[in-house]
């Protein structure tokens, strides 16, 4: 199980008042936290603000370099702040995300090729979110007519499959489990990602079900996550879910 | 005791009295007796013993569950008659006179041979809860898997018998099994348990199997979820 640490984003109050203040302090620490918790990526996202982000962003860049040797996950919709924040990367940085809407297709999607980045892909189109798996699993193989034609290898792609709470529909772990399996069964080489809180927003006690949401989402073949890498209910659960899926052969490990 | 689990949602209360044969039968009915002074909810019957579930059995209120029969001779001639006679749900465990077999394979051929006798005897497959037996984790990468595996062939070649176990032998000689024993659960509540011997106040346990139901899409518009949310089960 791979980890994109999600702490450093500025649409998070209290990392947009650093982001502001320029308190690299703050924000090193987020980075050395998650990446002695086994952070794989540190997310770095600027906030919404557009004049500033491209400034932001390679602020945050150079703080979690100065902190940690963890890559970094760039996250922005912005060509302009990507194209200026990769070049003060030292590791070839992820990029979140590209989708199927024209504007990341164009915009980012060229990035992502011409730095051969690893990159978190959105199953969703100029319509927004898909309800069911075959729409999500159409995006998908659109997706991947375009990455290939330029290049992309498949498992340079991280696909999130997009979960909706299960607040406003009965079915909606089971569609984004299943869409999981076939995503695997019909295109082996892509990994899948997603965060662990979207299929409980609107719902009380949400770790709860984030945590079981996170142990099928592994049986049915994710392998990176976008969270807290120092969460213990997600860490247990991590540990737990790869012990019982036969995937941890040293046991003891953690 | 029974008052408490009663109170946590349990179908059935395990009663076993213990492995003194001598004392078993005297010592099972006082149980069942204690357990019925306190509550409705009908009793498991949990003895190897056949003279102590015959005398037992005469004392129950409601149609009890037998804990447990197998493929072992002993408990096929002793145990087996008293479920068909009475009528029972039972617990199966996958076992023969040779132990608990490694695979999936060996213990759906066992599953196979005592669904012969159970329907030879008239008892209907809804009554029978099939233990597939977890064997730790700690003694192979796989167990997991196997168990798991078991379970969806299970339901998918007998579709009307139900799957029961305990859930702790899946982490025993582990560390922090509780993180285990929860993962565990949900893993086996999706391949298809429905049933699970437990602790019904454990809250690792209740959490889990709401939150499960709730995923796997058995909780129709999130109201046992969010009722168990008002009555304070999610609590620290």
């Amino acid at each position: 199980m791979k980890i994109i640490g999600e702490k450093i984003n500025g649409t998070r109050k209290r990392v947009a008042q650093a982001i502001q203040e320029r308190d690299g302090a703050f924000i090193q620490n987020l980075a050395r936290e998650q990446a002695a918790a086994g952070a794989d990526w540190l997310d770095a996202n600027a906030g919404t603000a557009p004049q500033r982000e491209p400034e932001d962003l390679i602020w945050l860049v150079e703080n979690i370099q100065a902190a940690v040797d963890t890559p970094v996950c760039l996250d922005s919709a912005n060509p302009k702040a990507l194209e200026l924040a990769i070049k003060s990367v030292n590791k070839t940085p992820m990029i979140n995300s590209i989708s199927l809407e024209p504007a990341r297709l164009e915009g980012v999607l060229p990035i992502v090729a011409a730095h051969k980045c690893p990159a978190v892909a959105l199953a969703m189109d100029e319509k927004g979110i898909p309800k069911t798996k075959e729409e999500r699993i159409s995006i998908i193989g659109r997706m991947l007519e375009k990455t290939r034609s330029l290049g992309i290898p498949d498992g340079n792609l991280y696909f999130d499959p997009l979960a909706m709470t299960i607040a406003t529909g009965n079915e909606n772990g089971l569609v984004f489990f299943d869409t999981i399996r076939e995503i695997r069964k019909q295109f082996p080489d892509v990994h899948m990602t997603c965060g662990l809180s979207n299929i409980s927003f609107g719902m009380p006690a949400r770790s709860f079900i984030n945590r079981v949401f996170l142990a099928y989402a592994m049986e049915a073949g994710l392998d990176c996550a976008i969270c807290d890498p120092n969460n213990q209910d997600i860490k247990t659960t991590m540990l737990a879910g790869e012990l019982l899926l036969g995937n941890d052969r040293e046991r003891g490990n953690g």
